[in-house]
C-alpha cells in the first residue's frame, strides 16, 4: 500500500507516479502529499514525481518518537535510498525547505538540485539584523492554541487548524475547496506531533552550513509571506552560492496553489536545466 | 506500530504519545481518535496517551462480524495489556464509557481509574424513574437513517451533520468543529453503528457500578440534549467516590465546547490518581 519502511518500525506513505528525471517534494508542517497535487499532475509526464507524508503525519506510521529535524531528513535519506532516486531534485516547502537542506548537506550525492519555497535561513527571529523564518505574530498564533490545557487557549483544534488556512497562508481569497482542503490536511498532523517537530526545529540555522553547499538552488517566495518572511528567503538565497531567487508577486506562503502557472513554470525550467544537454535535446 | 493485534486478524488503530503513567482514550460512537486532539496534547508531556479507533471504524480493521460491546470490550483490555499500559486510567465518552465500564469491573487489575465523559448508566431510556442514556431525540435522529420500518432514508452524512449542529453543542461553534466531527463520523460504516446499537441497547450497569472500587471522575455538561445529564447524577450516586464535575456552558462536547475547563479537571483527578497509588 505505497507505504516504504525507512528506519525501524518507520514506514513512509509514498505517492510515486510518472517516469523520468526524479523530482522528491517535501510537504511543509500541517500540510501531506496532497499539498503537490498541481505539481505532480503538471510534472508527471516529464519527470518521476514522489511525494510522502512526514513521519507521524497522514498515511504514514506514527513511532511514539523521534519526531526530530534531524530523524525526519534521515527519513528523506532512506527514501531516496530505498526508491532509487539519487540524485534526486529535492522540493520543499516550509519546514519542508529546512528537511530539503538538512540532507542535501548530510548527502549531497543524493541531491541534484534544491527548489526551496517558503524558506528560511533559520527558524524564526531575527538574526545578523534580518528578519527570517517564522514570523513572530505566527508563533504567537500557534503557541497560544499548543496547548489545550489549562495554560492554552481553549481553542479546539479545528478551529486552529481552519484558522492557519484561511488567515495566514494566502494572500488573495481561495475558493472554499481549498480553504477545506488545507484543513483536512493540518488535521492529518496530530498536534503532539506538530509541536515535537516545532519545538525541535526551533534550534535550526542554515547560516554556517548553507554557504557549504554546491548544489544548484532555487528559492521560490511568495511577496506577501506573513508565515515565512520574504527578507528570510533574500538572505537564505544570499547564502547559498549561486543561488537564484524567483519572487512571486501575488502569493503568501502557498505560492504551490496561488499561483500554479508561475510556480509551476518556475520548477520545470529549473528541473530541465538540470538535466544533461543530449537528454534535453533527445 | 500505530495498528496493535487485539484479536485474531483484528488490529486496532492507535496514537501512542509520550512518557509517563498510561491514560487510554476512548471514543464516542461516530468518532475516531481525533477527538482527542486537545486532550492528547495538554496531556503527553506527563502522561503515556493512548488513543485508538474502535473495531469497524476509523483506521481500524473492518471484521465482517463481531461488532458488540462484550468483543469492544475485549479489543480495549487486549490494547492495554498488547502495549503493556497497565495499570491505565482510561477516559472514554459517550457510547465509549460502556466500554471503560466493562473493562473496569472485569479486569480491575488493568484500570487505575476511570473518566466517564458524557456517559451513561444504560444505553436509552428510564429506568428506576431516572431518564437517562441516549435522549429519545437522537434516537429518532438516528432511525431517519435506517432503510428498515418507516424510516425515510435519510443519507448518513446528513443525519451527522444535523446531529453536530442540533445536539452536539450549546453555543454555535466555529464550521471547522462540525465539518471534523462529521469526517470523523463518515469513518463509522452505519452497518457497524448500527450492529454496535443492537448489542449496546441490552446493556445496563446498574448491578455493576458499585463494582467500580477505582477512583471515578464523572464529567458531564448541563445541557447535553444526546446523553441525558440525569444519567450521570445517577452513576455519580452508585459509584463510590465518584467525583463529579459539571461543565455549565457545554452540551455533549464538553471535550471541545469547554476544553480549559475540561482539561483542567482531567489533569487533576489523573494528578490523584497518581498521588493515590503511589500512598498505597
Amino acid at each position: 500500500m505505497n507505504l516504504v519502511p525507512v528506519a525501524d518500525e518507520v514506514r513512509l506513505y509514498v505517492e510515486d507516479f510518472g517516469d523520468g528525471p526524479p523530482l522528491l517534494f517535501i510537504c511543509g508542517g500541517n500540510l501531506t502529499h496532497k499539498s503537490w497535487e498541481s505539481q505532480v499532475s503538471a510534472l508527471a509526464g516529464e519527470f518521476r514525481t514522489v511525494t510522502f507524508d512526514w513521519r507521524g503525519t497522514g498515511r504514514s506510521d506514527k513511532p511514539r518518537r523521534g519526531y526530530t529535524a534531524d530523524a525526519a531528513a534521515s527519513d528523506i535519506r532512506a527514501l531516496i535510498d530505498r526508491l532509487g532516486l539519487a540524485p534526486a531534485v529535492l522540493v520543499g516547502h516550509g519546514l519542508g525547505a529546512h528537511l530539503a537542506l538538512l540532507v542535501a548537506y548530510a548527502a549531497p550525492e543524493l541531491v541534484k538540485g534544491l527548489l526551496l519555497t517558503g524558506a528560511a535561513p533559520w527558524f524564526s527571529g531575527e538574526r545578523d539584523g534580518a528578519e527570517g523564518g517564522v514570523s513572530e505574530d505566527f508563533l504567537r498564533f500557534m503557541i497560544s492554541q499548543r496547548r489545550g490545557g489549562s495554560a492554552g487557549s481553549g481553542v479546539a483544534y479545528a478551529q486552529t487548524c481552519y484558522e492557519l488556512g484561511d488567515g495566514w497562508v494566502f494572500h488573495r481569497r481561495q475558493s472554499p475547496g481549498i480553504y477545506q482542503a488545507m484543513l483536512d490536511q493540518a488535521l492529518e498532523w496530530p498536534q503532539y506531533v506538530l509541536n515535537a517537530y516545532a519545538e525541535d526545529m526551533r534550534t535550526i540555522d542554515h547560516r554556517t552550513r548553507a554557504p557549504q553547499l554546491r548544489t544548484p538552488t532555487l528559492i521560490v517566495q511568495g511577496r506577501h509571506d506573513k508565515k515565512q518572511r520574504y527578507e528570510g528567503a533574500v538572505h537564505l538565497a544570499r547564502l547559498i552560492s549561486g543561488a537564484r531567487l524567483v519572487t512571486l508577486e501575488n502569493s503568501a506562503t502557498m505560492g504551490n496553489i496561488e499561483e500554479v502557472d508561475a510556480f509551476n513554470r518556475a520548477l520545470l525550467h529549473f528541473a530541465r536545466e538540470l538535466q544533461p544537454r543530449n537528454q534535453a535535446a533527445a | 506500530m500505530p495498528y496493535c493485534e487485539v484479536a485474531d486478524g483484528v488490529r486496532l488503530y492507535h496514537e501512542d504519545f509520550g512518557e509517563g503513567p498510561a491514560v487510554v482514550f476512548t471514543a464516542s460512537g461516530s468518532q475516531t481518535h481525533q477527538m482527542w486532539e486537545n486532550q492528547v496534547a495538554a496531556l503527553s508531556d506527563r502522561y503515556r496517551t493512548v488513543a485508538y479507533d474502535w473495531r469497524g471504524t476509523g483506521a481500524s480493521d473492518k471484521p465482517r462480524t463481531g461488532y458488540t460491546a462484550d468483543t469492544a470490550a475485549s479489543d480495549l483490555c487486549a490494547l492495554i495489556e498488547r502495549l503493556a499500559l497497565a495499570p491505565a486510567t482510561l477516559v472514554g465518552h459517550g457510547i465509549g464509557n460502556h466500554l471503560s465500564i466493562l473493562a473496569a469491573t472485569r479486569r480491575p487489575d488493568l484500570v487505575a481509574g476511570v473518566v466517564l465523559v458524557s456517559a451513561a448508566p444504560w444505553f436509552t431510556g428510564t429506568r428506576d424513574g431516572v431518564a437517562g442514556g441516549l435522549s429519545r431525540e437522537f434516537m429518532d435522529l438516528l432511525a431517519r437513517g435506517s432503510p428498515l420500518g418507516d424510516a425515510r432514508g435519510v443519507a448518513y452524512a446528513q443525519i451527522w451533520a444535523e446531529l453536530s449542529e442540533r445536539l452536539l453543542f450549546h453555543r454555535p461553534q466555529h464550521p471547522a468543529i462540525h465539518q471534523s466531527i462529521l469526517e470523523q463520523a463518515l469513518y463509522w460504516p452505519p452497518f457497524v453503528i448500527n450492529a454496535y446499537a443492537k448489542s449496546l441497547n441490552a446493556i445496563d450497569h446498574r448491578e455493576r457500578l458499585h463494582l467500580i472500587r477505582c477512583p471515578a471522575l464523572i464529567v458531564h455538561g448541563r445541557h447535553d440534549r444526546k446523553t441525558l445529564y440525569e444519567g450521570a447524577e445517577f452513576m455519580a450516586r452508585k459509584i463510590r467516590n465518584a467525583r463529579f464535575v459539571t461543565l455549565e456552558d457545554s452540551a455533549h462536547m464538553g471535550q471541545i465546547e469547554e476544553i480549559n475547563a475540561f482539561n483542567a479537571a482531567l489533569t487533576d483527578f489523573l494528578a490523584s490518581v497518581q498521588s493515590a497509588r503511589r500512598a498505597a
